[in-house]
């Protein structure tokens, strides 16, 4: 490839001896060379630089009107800066003083009359091979350049354009959060009614199945309260404009508090929530609300997954740098597509997993997140699952 | 001169007769080379070029046990073995017989040029510099081929962060 690039390279002969340029030219073109100019006029070199844009100049010094040197000098002139132009000078035998001058000038190499042919070929070949190589590095240095640009551009528009959709993601999420926010205030007015009404009816009808039907409504107000409940802290917990109060909360309270007010579905179910503790081990350090809303939840989850007449345990301990706690019951354990989903709700396109988890563990990691701690879920064998909150001290 | 840009150029010198090698010494380190091997033992060049990895050979033609043909010879066979991939080693021939037969000789031999002896003091700084200046191009081509391999896995990778 580099032999064939160099086969068209455009060599100026400039010699006052019409003989020397067509001994030169015959020279050339037995080495392959098609593309060569001459002139026996130096005063006409600087003009043929122009038009012809040679690669090489085998320059005599010589010469009347304009000697080698001049030539050199006033090429200097034109030539742009960082191009390699190589002038091989043909010189009688001269004295080392006027090769250095020679040199000084521009002169790349020379060739000393009588021609050895060898050698003319080869002087020729080496500079022609060195101003290839500069050229391609120019060439790759600015192909390199814009390459770079362009991906650089690319890579700004890809940017701009996640900018953007990052953005509208953004206002979406934000617009559900506050649709979340206006729906749970809005169902908690109505419910008033509705819970009120329930009661004074309870008190006032003794019809047996009537009596059932408003158990039932009561229930499912209570539900409906507990997921606007939720759904409102999760918001506020989301926006960060939940206040957190930190203390220290005692686990004994949160664990009577939590079987409290999970009494009907505890003895529904008939089942025993065990609680064991390490004996130092008195408070966690966190947000009380909250944290009594985890254990609400997730003593929830326990029953609701439990058999009836089974256990469920809740162990406390502590490591060197965190406090766990353990929910663990007996029931059938999480489903695959359910493990993977715990954490996430009301995602676009993904129907709700489980009617009875519902927010409860996407609540209980929010606020776990708040904490700085961790939620771990996992499935035991034979059957049952554990959930784990762990608190960094 | 102005300062020379090759100077930590490794140049490796070939002659059986130290006086020449004394002299190509002298005279390059006048022009600033720091970084010169020599030998007048032709049968270590192989070894040499492993160990010292030159830029540029200066190599005479008519040594005893193994000439400088033979050098070249020996170099292109086991060029695979001795020179890394893609590599460009000039060999400038020292040599006081200028028939053009030992010229062409040593030219299809490897040879990229010619000091003929005794030496032109310009000649000799001119040549070195000239095959200097054409490895040193090479050498800054297959660099520029690396940093734009490394340019464009870098694009990739930043690309990859992003989708």
């Amino acid at each position: 490839m580099i032999n064939a690039s160099l086969k068209n390279a455009k060599i100026l002969i400039v010699d006052d001896h019409i003989a020397n340029i067509e001994l030169l030219e015959g020279v050339l073109e037995q080495a392959g060379y098609n593309n060569t100019l001459s002139t026996i006029d130096p005063r006409e070199v600087v003009g043929l630089y122009d038009s012809f844009q040679p690669d090489l100049i085998l320059l005599d010094l010589m010469m009347p009107y304009m000697d080698g040197y001049e030539v050199m000098e006033k090429l200097h002139q034109i030539i742009p800066p960082k191009t390699y132009l190589p002038i091989l000078v043909i010189t009688a035998e001269i004295s080392s003083d006027a090769k250095k001058q020679a040199l000084s000038h521009g002169a790349k190499d020379f060739l000393s009359k009588p021609f050895d042919i060898d050698e003319v070929i080869l002087r020729i070949r080496n500079l022609l091979e060195t101003r290839y190589l500069h050229q391609l590095l120019q060439k790759q240095n600015r192909t390199l350049e814009s390459k770079v640009l362009e991906r650089t551009r690319e890579l700004n528009k890809a940017y701009q354009e996640i900018m953007i959709a990052n953005r509208e993601l953004e206002m979406l999420e934000n617009a559900k959060l506050e649709f979340l926010s206006i729906i749970s205030h809005e169902i908690r007015t109505p419910l008033n009614g509705i819970k009120g009404l329930t009661e004074i009816l309870k008190n006032s009808i003794d019809k047996p199945d009537l009596l059932e039907y408003l158990n039932y409504l009561e229930q499912s107000a209570r539900r409906l309260e507990k997921f606007s409940t939720q759904a409102l802290l999760i918001t506020e917990l989301r926006t960060k404009v939940y206040r957190m109060e930190f203390d220290n909360v005692s686990i004994a309270s949160l664990y009577t508090n939590a079987t409290k007010n999970n009494e009907i579905k505890i003895k529904e179910k008939n089942v025993r929530v065990e609680y064991l503790r390490d004996a130092d081990l008195l408070g966690i350090n966190g947000d009380s609300n909250l944290i009594q809303i985890c254990f609400d939840c997730l003593i929830d989850n326990a029953v609701e997954y439990s058999a009836k007449n089974s256990e469920v345990l809740v162990h406390t301990y502590k490591d060197e740098n965190s406090i766990t706690i353990e929910f663990t019951d007996n029931g059938v354990g999480f489903s695959k597509i359910a493990l993977k989903n715990l954490f996430r709700f009301f995602r676009v396109g993904e129907k709700h997993i489980d009617k009875n988890i519902g927010l409860n563990l996407a609540l209980v990691k929010l606020i776990m997140d708040a904490h700085k701690g961790e939620i771990k879920v996992v499935n035991n064998k034979p059957n049952g699952a554990t959930v784990k909150l762990i608190f960094r001290n | 001169m102005s300062e020379n840009k090759f100077k930590h150029s490794k140049i490796l010198i070939v002659d059986d007769l130290q006086t020449n090698i004394d002299i190509l010494v002298e005279l390059l380190e006048m022009d600033g080379y720091k970084n010169i091997k020599t030998t007048v033992d032709s049968r270590k060049v192989i070894e040499l070029i492993k160990t010292y990895s030159p830029d540029i050979i200066l190599l005479d033609l008519i040594m005893p046990k193994l000439n400088g043909f033979e050098v070249m010879e020996l170099i292109k066979n086991e060029k695979e073995k001795i020179l890394k991939y893609d590599s460009y080693l000039p060999i400038l021939v020292l040599t006081a017989d200028v028939s053009p037969q030992t010229k062409l000789k040593a030219l299809n031999a490897g040879a990229k040029d010619f000091l003929t002896k005794p030496f032109d003091f310009v000649e000799v700084r001119l040549r070195i510099k000239n095959l200097l200046e054409t490895q040193y191009l090479f050498q800054l081509m297959k660099e520029k081929h690396k940093t734009f391999e490394d340019k464009v896995i870098t694009f990739l990778k930043l690309n990859d962060e992003w989708y």
